[in-house]
């Protein structure tokens, strides 16, 4: 792999570490676009990181079951694992506002860490059972708070209205 | 910088090691991952019906049979025992047998699930012979989600599993497709 295609990998990486160890001042050296693509990314995380084993045993249940019924389960399990990552985006989306939304993908990598310390536990032997919600419910709720301190540290973008009513008084004032 | 990067890799790595360990638990027991698959031979199990008596699967053997794994509160399992019901009375009389088995006795006493079932009957006016799980046939079909049906043929092998709501149509294709096969087998 050459340097250039590790340049995206690194980038990404350094803004999730500096988010995790030092986020104001990483938020505002981010470029408007520089996490762009993180929801995918963190979105794929939290599965690998949270709720592989569920997504494992679906596809076992797949190849057992074969047909629709199958394919079914596979993207049942998806949808489950990928509840919590998309209600914790759409929660941000509130707590940012729309002015500042445009970081709500933020939110995961504090889900992404805090879940995947949640599934360790299970791992190693500690059976969460209904609790398990309790933990999730947990840990989002954490992270929204953590968002909601750094809601000041993001600078509000104008909305696409503001810049077109913007452009036209520049035009206007031009002679 | 140094140190932004290297949590990030930390958490990377993290993530890695951990979906490394499901993983590697899954391939360990990836047999045992998921539904009791067609094929294999339905285990010997014990239900209890509402009359107080035990419905034995061994009971079944010689006839097509559809078994239905259902929980009061499902939705699905609601709209799939209706067909399930329909599709009861429109194989009366033929070597096809149905049983709806309530998987909720493995959370209650026997006595109160038998009464939770029989209002559940009265309710939507079933015809359907019921039973009740306690607990055994979950975990011996590795039941998840519900409605799950089992469809076996006459000789007590799964031949068809259906995990969540399966159409009327399906079913009927499933057993209609298994009496042809035991009229061949006869012949």
């Amino acid at each position: 792999m050459s340097g250039s295609c590790l340049m995206p990998v690194s980038a990404a990486l350094e803004r999730w570490g500096g988010l995790l160890i030092a986020p104001r001042s990483t938020l505002a050296r981010l470029a408007p676009e520089a996490d762009a693509h993180d929801g995918w990314w963190l979105g794929a995380l939290y599965v690998l990181g949270a709720e592989f084993d569920d997504v494992l045993a679906a596809i076992a249940t797949a190849i057992g079951l074969g047909g629709f019924g199958g394919a079914f389960a596979v993207v049942l399990a998806l949808g489950r694992a990928l509840i919590v990552p998309i209600v914790a985006l759409a929660a941000a989306d509130f707590v940012l506002g729309r002015a500042r939304a445009y970081r709500s993908t933020v939110v995961l990598v504090p889900v992404v860490l805090g879940m995947t310390c949640v599934h360790v536990a299970e791992q190693l032997g500690f059976a969460l059972g209904g609790a398990r919600w309790v933990a999730v419910v947990g840990v989002a709720a954490a992270s929204l708070v953590w968002l909601a301190w750094l809601r000041s540290a993001i600078a509000p973008q104008p909305s696409p209205s503001e810049v077109a009513a913007s452009s036209v008084e520049t035009q206007e004032e031009s002679p | 910088m140094k140190w932004r990067l290297g949590v990030g890799v930390a958490l990377l790595a993290g993530v890695v090691a951990v979906a490394s360990i499901d993983l590697s638990l899954a391939v360990q027991r990836w047999d045992e991952l998921g539904p009791v698959p067609p094929g294999e031979p339905m285990p010997a199990l014990s239900f209890a019906t509402l009359e107080g008596e035990a419905l034995d699967t061994a009971a079944l053997r010689g006839r097509v049979t559809v078994l239905t794994f259902w929980t009061t509160w499902c939705p699905a399992c609601r709209s799939e025992l209706a067909d399930v019901d329909a599709l009861a009375r429109e194989f009366e009389g033929e070597d096809v047998a149905f049983v709806a088995v309530n998987l909720e006795g493995g959370q209650m006493p026997l006595p109160r699930a038998r009464e939770l079932v029989a209002n559940y009957r009265d309710e939507h006016a079933l015809t359907v012979p019921l039973a009740i799980d306690g607990g055994a046939a979950a975990r011996a079909l590795r039941i998840g989600p519900i409605p799950h049906t089992v469809v076996l043929d006459a000789a007590g092998a799964i031949r068809r599993v259906h995990q969540g709501r399966v159409l009327s149509r399906t079913l009927r294709a499933d057993i209609e497709r298994l009496q042809t096969t035991a009229a061949t087998d006869s012949r």
